[in-house]
């Protein structure tokens, strides 16, 4: 990670002087690099060695399109922060934020050059991501089920761990587990939105009040009255409603245990090593476990 | 509990055989054990072969059964021949096999395949049963009174459905992974197969013995 750290802020140095400082913003503080570590360990999972120059460069890359995601989900959720401080938008403004991120994009694939399977799985990544968003967005406030959740999740972070998955093991092989890791951190993330609902008063007020279709969601809304207020928020208020996904927590943390344990079943059977794996598996379930 | 013996007729009282043959024996008879389990320790929850002949699976798997037992006895015809020259059907083999003593190297390997495929066969009707049994509920209300007679209420429609559709995932997440983990295992043996015919590299420098079109 230090060496991908490293790597990240010469890449930094080497862009335009014009987009120095909001790069410097968006790339230097508070990542987690929970993207790259999956390339790497699924790299470790079923090879050994030190990690070669291509994994490398899908690391830095993935990351690359990561924030681009991030600038973009930012912006069209208008969230003021992130991670703490402010969103690039907020503080650069729209035209610089939009306009950062087709550069980081466009850097991507040249960094990705000498990659031509690179290059395919991120165009896959890209394109699965935009229609992910859009079909998101298509089926709020309507009264779907978990098999609904799982399938737009499963486009939405599934896609970007599975292209992380196959990015490290290069033989596709990794793949459904890279889409049940997504799909675990996507679930995680959606109840840990709901807990900080409840304990913070803080997160996930973007999905209640736009009526986006999050795992504790498509439990709650199994109740009619629940249903009533989630397509059709005018019908009573929004904090009811949250206790509705509230009492479904139980209910949602056993689904991600079970999606968990499909995770670790996939590595066993598909990985040489599947002690890396397992390893995100347990890291990913502690997001919700706060 | 059917008995495949009876069914097939192959006799059990061979003894003393070759690594090959008592092999391709032992996998026949773990085929054949298979199918007699699958006859009578499913019940009804499990398809007992083609439902539209209403065939057992013992008949489906006669091929497959058949054909192990011919291997076993090619391996031992092949062993009877090196070993006792002129003596019995198995002493006239064709001149190949009689000279050559790899023949049981590519038995072998396809008894291997063979046994994966069956290893791989069982997996996924357990799987499948494990499926069945964890949505066992849910079909019940699926097919249940209420459903028939269009009582459910919306939200229960909804649940219906999303648990089936839950089971149909599933089902297919199965035979994904079946059939991945097939694929993988017989690239495997692949592999080693062509570690075990690779030719020894030609001494001097490769030549290319023909010219690209221009």
């Amino acid at each position: 990670m230090i060496r991908l750290r490293e790597r990240i802020a010469r890449w930094i140095d080497g862009c335009s002087d014009e987009l120095r400082e909001a790069l410097e913003w968006q790339f230097l503080t508070g990542s987690k690099y929970f993207r790259p570590l999956t390339i790497f360990s699924c790299y470790r999972a079923t090879r050994e060695g030190p990690i070669p120059e291509q994994i490398m460069q899908s690391a830095l890359v993935i990351e690359l399109f990561h924030n681009v995601s991030l600038i973009i989900d930012d912006i069209v959720d208008r969230s003021p922060t992130r991670r703490g401080r402010a969103t690039m938008h907020t503080k650069f403004g729209e035209l610089s934020a939009l306009m950062t991120s087709g550069y980081i994009v466009a850097e991507g694939y040249l960094q990705m050059k000498d990659d031509l399977a690179g290059i395919a799985l991120f165009s896959e990544l890209m394109k699965r991501l935009g229609v992910a968003e859009c079909m998101q967005w298509r089926l709020r406030r309507q009264p779907l089920g978990v098999e609904d959740w799982r399938k737009i999740a499963g486009e939405d972070t599934g896609s970007m761990f599975e292209v992380c998955a196959c990015l490290g093991d290069r033989s596709g092989r990794l793949r459904t587990f890279g889409g049940l890791l997504g799909l675990l951190y996507h679930g995680c993330d959606d109840v840990g939105d709901v807990k900080g609902l409840a304990a913070l008063g803080g997160g996930g007020e973007e999905d209640l009040r736009d009526g986006i279709l999050t795992l504790p969601a498509a439990l709650a809304i199994r109740d009619p009255a629940a249903a009533k207020i989630f397509c059709d928020p005018e019908s009573g208020n929004l904090a009811e409603l949250g206790r509705y996904f509230v009492a479904k927590l139980p209910e949602a943390e056993a689904y991600l245990d079970k999606i968990a344990d499909e995770g670790r079943t996939e590595a066993r059977s598909f990985a040489v090593d599947p002690a890396p794996l397992v390893a995100l598996i347990e890291q990913t379930r502690q997001l919700s476990r706060y | 509990m059917l008995n495949a013996e009876d069914i097939f007729g192959f006799g059990s009282g061979r003894s003393g055989h070759d690594p090959v043959t008592g092999f391709l024996l032992a996998m026949r008879d773990a085929w054949m054990t298979g199918t007699g389990l699958k006859e009578s320790g499913s019940g009804q929850s499990m398809p007992r072969g083609n439902p539209e002949t209403g065939l057992p699976a013992a008949t489906l798997l006669r091929p497959m059964i058949s054909a192990l037992g011919a291997m076993a006895d090619l391996a031992a015809a092949n062993r009877q021949g090196f070993g006792q020259p002129g003596a019995g059907p198995a002493a006239h083999p064709s001149p190949g096999a009689r000279h050559d003593p790899s023949a049981a190297d590519f038995l072998l390997p396809i008894g291997q395949a063979m046994m994966i495929a069956a290893n791989r066969s069982v997996s996924y009707w357990l799987g499948l049963a494990q499926i069945f049994e964890s949505h066992q509920a849910t079909l019940v209300q699926a097919i249940g009174v209420k459903a028939i007679d269009g009582h459910m209420t919306g939200s229960e429609r909804l649940v219906t459905a999303d648990a089936l559709r839950a089971l149909l995932r599933e089902v297919g997440d199965l035979a994904i992974r079946e059939a991945l983990l097939f694929q993988n295992e017989l690239s495997a043996l692949d592999e080693s197969l062509v570690q075990t015919f690779e030719q020894p590299e030609p001494s001097g420098s490769y030549r290319r013995r023909w010219r690209a079109k221009l």
